[in-house]
């Protein structure tokens, strides 16, 4: 009998996959299905909280001296993210009961969902790379397949343009362990966590893995695919693009920090993210699409979380990690249902409900949350992050301010723009009964987030993951004002920006997206060139027909059909084997 | 027909040899007589047949059994001499000149001639094939060419002036060929095959026989009438030509250069190095330009002589087998290809163009013919890939890369125009005319076929017969 | 052994005679009578070991040669792959062939037979004779039944083939010439005996045949014609199984000369990756789907290549691997080209769209074809990929895993297809059928199932 493995976790979304697949299109209980499937495995939590620490290996590949075994393993940071996908998912599954009304595609939306959920829950197990670079690729391909899932050309267009950014650093990953593997002869995570000297090729390596990282976190100048991920129904957004999947690469970088450390790259991806950060608020700032938004403040959380981990300070990043999911899923949950509400998605157009008291607290709530207001959960983080940035110059420290200002800017100015609008009396009923239509679903799933973000700096205080209470060593009287000021004056800021018809940005992922094109156009003028290329080539070798047949043609006339010609050829011939018989003589 | 009876071999010769004897010359002389007084094409042809065929199982039975009862002599020294390379050909022709009669029969006073003629030309076949002298080979040579001429004049009017170059031509070759023996007498004082060394004389007398016997098959540059003749012939006497008469040439030459002229081998190796270089060349080369296919294959075959002098070249005995078999495979593959040729013939069709949609009409004639091209081309599972096969490796396995490659410079640029009529064929022009063909140009092509096929994919045994012929040359 | 070569001819010869019905039935019989055969062939090398599998039958004595066939690690790698190709195509050939069933049949079979019995001979003079039979097989099936401009594209296959095989033939010759046989595994031990400059002439020799037959640039302008006008199950046997002929072959000559390969195999690994990259470029903007494959085709044998120029198991498992993934994935790709020149009537990228309108499963099955090229897990090239570029990283060091520059490019633009015509939602003009074909769903679902069992179960090939 095989042992109870961590793997089984997956089993249960397959045999769902499959049960969803058999099941009819127009089913009308699908959605249900699903949501049961989505639960299982957080089953398995309590299995997983009993054996912190194990992990399990079983054989796959193996040639002579090479093996490459799939390998699971339960380390703290496996189990952080295990459990918040398992967390997350289900209310996610449930939302989506909700918020998908049109039922022909049910059966699609689940399955690649339910596959996107198991690609995930095998990432988060991930013991070496073998397992991680297989869970990678799926969230690639099943990333693609939901963000492409409406019928329109912006989702297909946008869905190509993930996968083409994201296919970079996946082979980018697969070459580094091509390299990884030649310089160490392993693959394991536990193995690699120890590692000291470099060569040349592992230090290529893992610039290939900060690559990996870079694109599936959008980090500058992987940005842009991201922010246009936003075509895909909000669910698969809270989902995918904000709470797990592109979060693999901050994972990655934390399964793996002590090789980082060691590799002296940190650096790099300090600079990087800060750039991105910088880059995401300056754009986020002008935004008026509500989910890119929070795309924009997405790909700011992540450059924070390198930024914490590249400055050393590893229980800012997992903390960050750990809270960001449920505020950022809450976020996208309530821009979901404004937007079922207004219709549109532009916030500018949109008026928020005037009598839903919970949903405004829980877009407060969720505010909050994410620009750090005490004691709401990134306010921790700040200060953790404040206090590692102060010890790396004053100038770090500044930056962080600013961008925490920006952040703060953005956000507010996004919570509260929709409640700034003139509504006509007429249309205002229409509105209050839109918002009293809103599935009941999508607003538990809403709530149990609002609660979830409140709750969650109560991790802070879980010794396994944060090893003792020495968090709090960071809050001081300073840092409390420090934090809640830049709040309260990003919120002004972003309050009186709103009045003001446009708010200046700064457009660089325009820029970007500029750039991408031009690669693309630069690409595609070299294939023309090489093309006229193939075209002279095959004149070359077509050169070689004419000039045999032209001395085909010439020689023809040898064959003039009369026989003296022939008799006298004859006696040439003969004549002049005499002479060269002679000659050799 | 044995004159000059050597005594000391009548120890050798048991008491059946005559009785052996006797009774196939009374064969040869009952099919001969019943070839005069017939009446009947088809009485005529089976007379023909039977002589033939007979004679072949006759030569086959000594090439096996002939040793083990003393009939087999090492060559050199009579006028007549049995050897396995003798044998070996005595088969061939047999079995040749019989699909040549079954091909050109018809039920016209004009088959009547033909088997008349095919018989002397056998005759001569026969003569030069177990030559020990050079009087057989010039008696031989003529025996063969005189009837040839005389039937390619029944095809009709277009057909004079083909013989009447091959008349003419053959008369310069067999001058030729007279004062090569003529020196050849001066130098070694006989004119059976001994390998006499000493004598300026010889080189040229080598080289005035490589000329005349050159003509007949046909080598560069003594093959300028061929594409015209092979062209100006109705097509089976076209198949008689390429498939019996060239062979002819190319035996008595083999005969000649290593049986005589041994001891110059190493002078004439240069000679014939160049001479097979330029002869592949030139057929290849101007085929490309023919829209007439007798004629595009009368260019074929010569360069096909240009591959089986390379295995000459090399004089070894691994190279003359090489040799030999290929001229076997070639043999039948042009004679399954002048089948087709003939068969389009009688239906007007003697351009590439003709041929469009072959495929659609006839089946049958279409497969053969590619079959034959492929074959000519060396596409393994053909006869034709085994000679290339053998003769190639010969010139490599002794240091004749250069030729090697030079050889198969030329195979590609011979795919061009095989192609032509390949595709030409294959074309999915449906066309309206089906031809039917008649029942012995189906016989012989299908003979051919398989014959091109078995000795493509087991030509053990074949192979081990062209080598012992080789051996029995005494290299 | 003999069973997996003789099956098909048998098939070929009934074909001759059957009618179009007769032979279609014929065609998915013995196609998959001999994946039967072949899968057996996975379980009695995983039972008994490989190197007892083979026989030898005395041929030409005169000669030297046998008709001896036998099975390597990675031969039977190919012959399995060759033996799904062939079936899958025997699947969809009803669909895409409506003329001369009969001879279709033949060329088929006969094809199929030469084929396995190249991957499986034991000798140069049978590997030779299969070689040359199957390339002229594959121009009569270009010619008879390909497209629009089909004759220029025969032709050019077939000159190329005839300029690949006498070379080829002469380099045999050489081989023989110094060590008295032709069998494979004797060759592999006696190649020092040449002197070195034999030795060089001998790899140029045999080494051209080879890159013309893989494709690697600067020899490859026949493949982009040949594929264009061939018919769709034409160039599934033509990109899936022919084309590994080059890359068998050059594993072959690796180990016959390796003092040679040693010493060159950085400028030819050079040339490999040039010629990997040359290909994916070129595709960018090929505006006809299946010319684009085809340099797909190209980009991807210049990745075996480089693999099979690192000289160590790593790199030849792995370029064996994605030999086997390539000739799969590509069969598919072919496959639903084909199908969408036959329903949609143009293959012009511009002019395609409302593929996943008509059809679902087609779709899907494009985007899996896709995935399996770039080397996504759970298919046999992610296997492939991640034991090549060990080997080849490991031989070359850090510039092993340029090559895989191509794959990220081949991967955009497939994609960049795949959201031009596939999703575009435009179904312009009625298509030829209401729904995907069952056969060709069928041969597309075989080729898929491959894919995936050989990238779950490597251990079936003993890795």
């Amino acid at each position: 009998m095989m042992q109870f493995s961590m793997l089984y976790s997956i089993i249960p979304l397959l045999l769902f996959m499959v049960i969803v697949g058999a099941m009819k299109k127009t089913n009308r209980h699908i959605r249900h299905v699903a949501l049961i499937g989505s639960v299982l495995p957080a089953l398995f939590i309590p299995y997983l909280a009993m054996n912190i620490g194990a992990s399990e290996s079983y054989g796959w590949i193996g040639l002579a001296a090479l093996s490459l075994p799939i390998t699971a393993s339960n380390t703290i940071v496996n189990f952080v993210m295990f459990s918040l996908v398992s967390i997350v998912a289900p209310f996610v599954f449930l939302y989506s009961t909700g918020y998908m009304d049109n039922q022909i595609d049910d059966k699609r939306y689940y399955l690649e969902l339910l596959a996107f959920q198991a690609a995930m829950t095998a990432l988060s197990l991930s013991g070496n790379f073998i397992l991680l670079f297989i869970a990678w690729e799926f969230l690639s391909v099943t990333s693609y397949l939901l963000i492409g899932f409406y019928n329109t050309g912006s989702a297909k267009r946008a869905a190509r343009k993930a996968i083409t950014t994201i296919i970079i650093g996946d082979i980018a990953m697969l070459a580094a362990m091509a390299l990884l593997w030649n310089s160490y002869s392993t693959l394991e995570f536990s193995q690699l966590a120890g590692v000291t000297s470099f060569s040349a090729e592992s230090l290529a390596a893992v610039a290939l893995l900060i690559i990996a990282v870079f694109t599936k976190s959008a980090q500058f100048p992987f940005t842009s695919w991201l922010v246009d991920a936003m075509e895909g129904p909000t669910p698969v957004s809270a989902f995918l693009h904000s709470s797990t999947m592109v979060k693999a690469g901050v994972f990655l970088v934390l399964l793996l920090f002590p090789m980082f450390k060691a590799s002296g790259m940190l650096n790099i991806i300090l600079a990087i993210s800060l750039i991105t950060a910088i880059i995401a608020v300056a754009n986020g700032i002008g935004e008026t699409h509500i989910k890119k938004v929070l795309a924009f403040s997405t790909i700011e959380e992540l450059s924070i979380m390198l930024v914490a981990a590249s400055l050393l300070n590893v229980y800012a990043a997992l903390y960050i990690f750990i809270v960001q999911t449920f505020y950022k899923a809450l976020l996208f949950f309530y821009s979901g249902i404004l937007y079922r509400a207004n219709g549109t998605e532009d916030i500018t157009k949109m008026r928020n409900a005037a009598n839903m008291k919970p949903l405004m607290l829980s877009g407060v709530i969720g505010v909050f949350a994410l620009t750090g207001l005490i004691p709401f959960s990134t306010f921790f983080a700040d200060s953790m992050l404040d206090a590692a940035a102060f010890s790396s110059g004053i100038g770090m420290l500044a930056i962080i301010i600013i961008i925490d200002l920006l952040l703060s800017v953005m956000m507010f100015r996004w919570l509260l723009l929709p409640y700034t609008k003139e509504v006509k009396k007429a249309s205002a009923a229409e509105l209050d009964l839109q918002y009293k239509l809103v599935g009941k679903p999508m607003l538990y799933s809403l709530y149990a987030f609002a609660f979830l973000s409140i709750a969650s700096p109560a991790i802070l205080f879980s010794k396994e993951i944060f090893g003792g209470a020495g968090i709090f060593q960071f809050i001081s009287l300073q840092e409390f004002v420090l934090a809640d000021a830049i709040v309260i004056i990003g919120a002004l800021i972003g309050y009186t920006l709103m009045k003001r018809k446009r708010t200046p940005y700064l457009n660089v992922n325009g820029y970007i997206d500029a750039a991408y094109s031009d690669v693309a156009y630069f690409f595609s003028g070299a294939s023309i060139a090489l093309e006229r290329f193939e075209y002279l080539i095959n004149r070359a070798f077509g050169l070689s027909l004419p000039v045999v047949y032209g001395t085909s043609m010439l020689l023809k006339n040898v064959q003039d059909g009369r026989i003296n010609t022939y008799a006298f050829v004859f006696v040439a011939g003969l004549i002049l084997l005499f002479a060269f018989f002679a000659l050799k003589m | 027909m044995v004159f000059g009876f050597n005594p000391s071999y009548a120890a050798v010769f048991p008491s059946y040899y005559a009785d052996a004897f006797i009774a196939i010359l009374g064969i040869i002389v009952f099919a001969n007589l019943a070839l005069f007084l017939a009446k009947k094409p088809k009485v005529q042809l089976a007379a023909n047949s039977f002589m033939f065929l007979v004679l072949a199982a006759a030569c086959f039975a000594l090439s096996k059994y002939g040793s083990a009862i003393g009939l087999i002599m090492p060559s050199g020294g009579t006028l007549i001499s049995f050897s396995s390379f003798s044998l070996f050909f005595g088969m061939l022709f047999g079995i040749g000149m019989f699909l040549i009669n079954v091909l050109a029969f018809s039920k016209t006073e004009a088959y009547q001639r033909f088997s008349l003629f095919s018989s002397l030309v056998f005759t001569g076949l026969y003569l030069v094939s177990f030559a020990g002298s050079f009087i057989s080979i010039i008696i031989g040579m003529e025996i063969i060419t005189l009837p040839t001429v005389l039937i390619l004049l029944s095809g009709g009017y277009k057909t004079i002036e083909a013989a009447v170059k091959l008349f003419i031509m053959s008369a310069i070759a067999a001058s030729s060929l007279a004062f090569g023996i003529v020196f050849y007498y001066g130098a070694a004082n006989t004119v059976l095959f001994t390998q006499a060394s000493e004598g300026v004389f010889l080189a040229g007398a080598a080289i005035l026989a490589i000329a005349a016997l050159g003509f007949e098959s046909s080598i560069f540059p003594f093959n300028l009438w061929v594409p015209d003749v092979y062209e100006g012939a109705r097509a089976d006497a076209t198949a008689l030509l390429g498939s019996i008469n060239k062979k002819a040439g190319f035996v008595a030459l083999i005969l000649v250069l290593f049986a005589a002229f041994g001891a110059q081998e190493a002078q004439m190796t240069p000679i014939l190095y160049i001479i097979s270089i330029l002869t592949m060349f030139y057929g290849n080369i101007l085929a490309l330009s023919q829209k007439n296919v007798k004629r595009m294959l009368a260019y074929s075959s010569i360069s096909q002589a240009g591959y089986i002098l390379i295995g000459i070249v090399t004089a070894t005995g691994y190279g003359i087998a090489a040799s030999i078999f290929q001229i076997a495979a070639h043999m039948f593959m042009f004679m399954g290809a002048m089948a087709i040729v003939y068969f389009m013939e009688k239906n007007n069709n003697e351009e590439v163009d003709n041929y469009v949609g072959l495929y659609h009409s006839n089946k049958f004639a279409a497969i053969v013919l590619t079959i034959m091209m492929l074959g000519f081309i060396g596409t393994p599972l053909t006869a034709g890939f085994i000679g290339k096969f053998l003769i190639f490796s010969s010139a490599v396995y002794n240091n004749m890369v250069l030729l090697a490659v030079i050889a198969i410079i030329n195979t590609i640029i011979s795919v061009y125009y095989y192609l032509k009529i390949m595709l030409a064929m294959f074309a999915s022009k449906e066309t309206k005319r089906k031809y039917k063909m008649d029942l012995n140009i189906t016989a012989v092509a299908a003979a051919c076929l398989i014959i091109v096929v078995i000795l493509g994919v087991y030509p053990g045994p074949v192979i081990s017969m062209a080598s012992a012929a080789a051996a029995s040359l005494h290299i | 052994m003999y069973i997996l070569v003789g099956l098909p001819i048998i098939g070929a010869f009934l074909s001759l005679a059957a009618g179009r019905k007769g032979t279609l039935m014929l065609l998915k019989a013995f196609s998959l009578a001999t994946l039967a055969v072949a899968l057996y062939a996975i379980y009695a090398a995983n039972e008994y070991g490989i190197a007892g599998i083979g026989s030898s039958v005395a041929y030409i004595l005169p000669l030297g040669v046998n008709l001896a066939l036998g099975l390597s690690g990675i031969s039977l790698i190919l012959i399995v792959m060759t033996s799904i190709v062939f079936f899958a195509a025997a699947l969809a050939s009803g669909y895409f062939i409506d003329k001369s069933m009969g001879l279709y049949g033949f060329l088929f079979m006969l094809m199929e037979a030469t084929t396995i019995g190249l991957f499986a001979s034991s000798n140069l003079f049978l590997f030779f004779v299969f070689w040359e039979v199957s390339e002229v097989a594959m121009f009569f099936v270009i010619y008879i039944y390909g497209g629009m401009d089909r004759r220029r594209a025969a032709v050019k296959f077939l000159v190329y083939s005839v300029v690949a095989s006498m070379l080829l033939l002469i380099g045999i010759m050489l081989l023989y010439r110094s060590s008295g046989s032709f069998d494979i595994s004797v060759l592999q031990g006696t190649g020092y005996t040449m002197s070195h400059g034999m030795q060089l002439l001998t790899f140029a020799m045999l080494l051209i045949p080879f890159i013309i037959k893989a494709p690697v640039f600067p020899l490859h302008a026949w493949l982009p014609d040949a594929h264009t006008e061939a018919p769709a199950t034409g160039s599934m046997v033509l990109a899936g199984v022919l084309l590994k002929f080059g890359g068998y072959g050059m594993l072959l000559l690796f180990s016959i000369l390796p003092e040679i390969a040693k010493e060159y195999s950085v400028y030819l690994a050079a040339l490999f990756a040039i010629s990997a990259i040359y290909g994916a470029m070129n595709a960018i903007k090929v505006p006809h789907l299946k010319r684009m494959i085809a340099y797909t085709s190209i980009a991807d044998m210049g990745i075996v290549a480089f693999g099979l120029a690192a000289l160590n198991s790593y790199g030849n498992f792995g370029a064996a691997y994605i030999m086997l993934s390539h000739g799969l994935a590509i069969s598919l790709l072919f496959m639903l080209a084909g199908m969408f020149d036959k329903e949609f009537g143009t293959l012009v990228i511009k002019n395609l769209g409302g593929i996943a309108e008509w059809s679902g499963a087609a779709a899907y099955s494009f985007i899996i074809g896709i995935l399996a090229t770039i080397g996504i897990p759970l298919t046999s090239g992610f296997i492939g990929d991640i034991l090549l570029f060990i080997g080849a990283s490991g031989a070359f060091g850090i510039v092993g895993i340029v090559p895989l520059a191509a794959s990220i490019i081949v991967g955009a633009y497939l994609f960049w297809i795949v959201e031009r015509s596939i999703f575009r939602n435009n179904m312009k003009r009625e298509t030829y059928s209401e729904y995907i074909d069952t056969y060709v769903l069928a041969a597309a679902i075989v080729l898929i199932a491959s894919l995936v069992a050989f990238g779950v179960l490597p251990s079936l090939f003993g890795l």
